[in-house]
């Protein structure tokens, strides 16, 4: 049974490239060598996958994976969708982009009266509350994934909301600094975006994202959270929904960031 | 018990293989679209969603190709020692050349895990279960042997790198 799943998950998880096919697009297929996959990219917790959409327009190869593609095959907590993500990044190739946008909910501001996540338990938090286990098991999964990924040589970016406190959570202090991860700072708001958006960007590897950095969008006003008279903050959930998903204009930059130094 | 090592092993091999032969089955590849793969593996095609079917069907085949060549590899891992003392196992892909990469990656692990403990062993206590969540036969290794069986098959099955 587990392995029929196992089937499952690995059809699956190119759903995104089904959605790509309604726009009759040309596809740069690369063989993959000795009847390997050789990946130019591996997107994790691809959302709607913007950002894939335009890496494959830009003429590389490579897969995309999230739980809200499917909810058993390709969830990394369960043991099947965890070796197939795991399988993923073994396929990837010298300089491939791995990108992180690791789910932030348990590790954002607006959580931290749930979440209980401070320096002194090493930002693992309430560990009582599963939203919480969840994150930690994530945020573990993620800086896994960086370790191995600086191991085999790839471009690896883990994305977060400025305020998210998972490079400071479990192993990932240590992983960054490891690895050498530079921390960029910019706005989804900056891109297109309805909301200013901070993000963080650690990059790990030999290529530069720095252009990705863009100054604060000070015109834009719409927020993400409600404030009540006590100074207590509340977030908009459709507001919070919409921004989870990268904009064209950013995933377009990331790609022509990525296409002008690692060509196709 | 060297024979006997040998004789599980071709019985590892020959239930996995079949049980792989079994799942590979769909993913056959039409006289059309083995076609269209000439030109020196890069081709120009129309997104369309047959295509999108071929490909995922291409895609399993080269992941269950994969999975079994993994189980394999990490199968024999466990009979070699991967510490200070590197012994390729003669089941590993890794030729000769590929020993002094396998010693580099020693270090290299060595390091993240001196430095781990610093920073509160989170990476020793809690990746193995990961691990071994994706990889069950990897169960009883040290995060070491885990690191090194995972990158060394990768590197030596999937792609050439030297640390």
């Amino acid at each position: 049974m587990n392995d029929l799943f196992c089937d499952n998950a690995c059809l699956v998880m190119s759903l995104l490239f089904i959605q790509t096919s309604s726009e009759e697009r040309t596809l740069a297929h690369r063989q993959c060598n000795d009847g390997r996959c050789n990946f130019d990219f591996v997107e994790y917790f691809c959302g709607k996958g913007e950002l894939t959409r335009h890496l494959l327009k830009k003429g590389f190869w490579g897969a995309a994976v999230d739980l809200i593609n499917d909810a058993e095959a390709q969830d990394c907590l369960e043991p099947c969708g965890l070796r197939l993500f795991l399988n993923l990044l073994g396929a990837a190739k010298d300089h491939a982009l791995i990108w992180l946008g690791t789910q932030c909910s348990s590790f954002v501001v607006l959580c931290l009266a749930q979440s209980q996540r401070y320096m002194e338990n090493f930002f693992r938090g309430d560990m009582r509350r599963e939203f919480v286990r969840i994150g930690n098991a994530l945020q573990e999964f993620s800086s896994l994934v960086m370790f191995l990924s600086f191991v085999l040589n790839c471009e690896t970016i883990l994305e977060q909301p400025l305020n998210s406190c998972m490079p400071q959570a479990g192993s990932f202090p240590h992983v960054l600094s490891f690895v050498s991860a530079r921390k960029h700072v910019t706005y989804a708001g900056a891109f297109g975006a309805s909301s200013v958006k901070p993000l963080q960007l650690w990059h790990a590897g030999v290529g530069n994202f720095t252009d990705l950095e863009r100054p604060k969008p000070d015109w834009l006003t719409e927020s993400l959270a409600t404030h009540d008279d006590q100074g207590r903050f509340t977030g908009r959930r459709d507001a919070l929904e919409i921004s989870g998903q990268y904009t064209p204009a950013f995933a377009m930059a990331v790609a022509d960031i990525y296409s002008a130094q690692f060509h196709p | 018990m060297p024979g006997l090592e040998q004789a599980q092993h071709a019985v590892k091999v020959k239930k996995t293989q079949g049980k792989k032969k079994q799942k590979c089955h769909h993913g056959d590849l039409s006289q059309q679209s083995q076609a269209e793969m000439s030109e020196g593996g890069m081709f120009r095609i129309p997104f369309t969603a047959t295509r999108v079917q071929e490909t995922l069907a291409e895609h399993q085949q080269r992941v269950d190709q994969e999975d079994l060549e993994l189980e394999l590899t990490f199968w024999s891992c466990t009979h070699f020692k991967l510490l200070d003392t590197v012994v390729v196992s003669p089941f590993l892909k890794c030729k000769s050349s590929a020993a002094e990469s396998l010693q580099s990656l020693g270090q290299l692990v060595d390091q993240f895990l001196t430095g781990d403990v610093e920073f509160g062993g989170f990476a020793v206590m809690l990746w193995p279960v990961l691990i071994e969540m994706a990889y069950p036969f990897m169960k009883g290794m040290c995060l070491k042997e885990m690191l090194m069986s995972l990158v060394d098959s990768w590197v030596c099955s999937l792609r050439v790198r030297s640390f």
